[in-house]
């Protein structure tokens, strides 16, 4: 411990050295306005949705604002909470709440909850004027059972990014609670599922993880990002799962360019998540079942926005056509598992730059069940 | 424990490199309105220099930077730009 101390220490050293080098000294940082800035911002949305053979309904609808309170050049708090209306009930959440400390121009330090850098979908485009179709893609929501990946950490991490020549290069690192492996004999429907919301952790391992972005381009059109996390997910104590981890990988993909033949801009973005938690001696479950299984999940998407942008119709210049295809698979012989694809077709029209109308056909299929499919609405604001 | 040391020399080392990179004229000679319609469309539409005040535009440039994961350069020019377009 004293050595990982000692290395850290000299770390956050030799980061605060290159910044003072570069010109930004402590000097010229107090200079700047050090005066306490607060402001509310945030989204909100209200939904309509008409899938076959179920009833007709408006919602989901959602408020969520985010709190940004700028105390110095060096110290920023960040929160948004979750307050959702969705499947009957309304769900009240701390999405992130982090106080960031800047050690250089290249590097700061963040700890409290704070979004989970797995990819891009959760940390940049899951605010609903962001996301270009009504839900998110497969394995990317908030709903357990469901999440194939993580969505939030609650510990500490480093991030910064800077000039690579022409490119750019992002990172991320951070230590967490992590997640924990559902083991709990009277919660057999939910056996060897991974919980992510580890508020009190379930043992003294902590996850460790990370994303390196890369931006090859000068113009920044181009970003690729690997990210990844391991954690030992059982419970400390319990002889069976103590020693289980869980290792969790993450490729995405984003992409903008002007299209100037068709006066329009495409944006394409894609994330392929893959975890694998180690295989269990045997699981409590419900009599008739496996007791074991290979507790490996993965979940895609790639979707295309494409908005005439540049045309000269004040009417066309808003719309945006969309397209996403996800797909999630979950072990096959957990009770909670299943393959699962979705496709769906977006109509947008831009009322403002933080304003959107979206109409969207999803079609669902499920291996072994009905497919779903039908219309979903949303006015997504962001404010 | 191994881990956490091999993910703080990455660190390190990824910061000695970028440091260690001269930033070419190209790069360095980027208006803050340029770096503004490259960077705010990765994720979003541009916003209006009028959205926010000149004391917001700070504070959005900060949570953008962590949420973008954008240069302190970057952001620093970007936030500039807004606040003399306001």
């Amino acid at each position: 411990m004293k050595k990982l101390s000692f290395t850290i220490l000299t770390l956050l050293f030799a980061f605060n050295g290159m910044g003072q080098n570069t010109g930004q000294t402590a000097t010229q940082e107090t200079q700047k306005s050090s005066d306490t800035k607060l402001l509310v911002s945030g989204f909100g949305f209200a939904g309509y949705s008409k899938m076959d053979k179920e009833n007709s309904n408006f919602g989901p609808t959602g408020f969520n604002p985010i709190f940004l309170w700028k105390k110095s050049d060096k110290l920023f708090f960040e929160s948004e909470l979750m307050i959702e209306i969705t499947d009957g009930t309304t769900k009240f959440d701390l999405e992130y709440a982090t106080l960031h400390y800047k050690l250089c121009k290249y590097l700061e330090i963040g700890a409290g909850k704070f979004l989970s850098p797995f990819g891009i979908f959760n940390e940049r485009i899951h605010p609903s004027w962001i996301n270009k179709f009504t839900d998110p893609p497969l394995g990317f929501n908030h709903d357990i059972g469901t999440m194939v990946g993580p969505m939030a950490e609650i510990g500490v991490e480093f991030r910064g990014g800077g000039q690579l020549g022409k490119s750019k290069i992002n990172y991320v690192a951070y230590i967490s609670n992590g997640p924990n492996l559902v083991t709990d004999p009277s919660n057999t429907m939910m056996t060897g599922m991974l919980m992510f919301e580890n508020i009190n952790d379930n043992n003294d391992n902590k996850a460790i993880g990370g994303r390196i972005g890369f931006l090859p381009l000068s113009n920044s059109s181009v970003e690729i990002g690997v990210s990844g996390q391991v954690a030992k997910v059982g419970d400390k104590g319990n002889v069976l799962y103590q020693n289980i981890g869980a290792q969790m990988y993450a490729l995405d993909l984003s992409y903008c360019h002007k299209l100037n033949f068709i006066k329009s801009n495409l944006d394409v973005k894609a994330q392929y998540n893959m975890m694998n938690v180690d295989k269990a001696e045997s699981y409590p479950v419900m009599s008739g079942m496996d007791t074991t299984w290979d507790n490996k999940s993965q979940s895609y998407y790639i979707q295309l926005g494409l908005r005439p942008a540049f045309v000269n119709n004040n009417f066309f210049k808003n719309l945006e056509l969309a397209f996403r295809y996800s797909s999630m698979t979950l072990p096959e012989k957990a009770m909670w598992g299943g393959d699962f694809k979705q496709s769906t077709v977006g109509l947008n029209y831009w009322l403002s730059w933080h304003s959107v109308l979206k109409l969207d056909y999803q079609m669902n299929t499920q291996k072994g069940a009905d497919n779903r499919n039908g219309i979903q609405i949303q006015w997504g604001l962001g404010f | 424990m191994k881990k956490i040391k091999t993910l703080i020399i990455l660190l390190f080392v990824l910061g000695s490199v970028i440091f260690g990179c001269a930033t070419p004229k190209l790069i360095a000679d980027k208006s803050g309105a340029q770096l503004w319609g490259e960077n705010c469309q990765r994720c979003h539409n541009v916003p209006s220099p009028t959205t926010f005040g000149k004391e917001n535009w700070e504070v959005v440039g900060t949570h953008m930077k962590i949420r973008a994961n954008l240069t302190e350069t970057e952001k620093d020019k970007v936030v500039e730009f807004l606040q003399s377009s306001n």
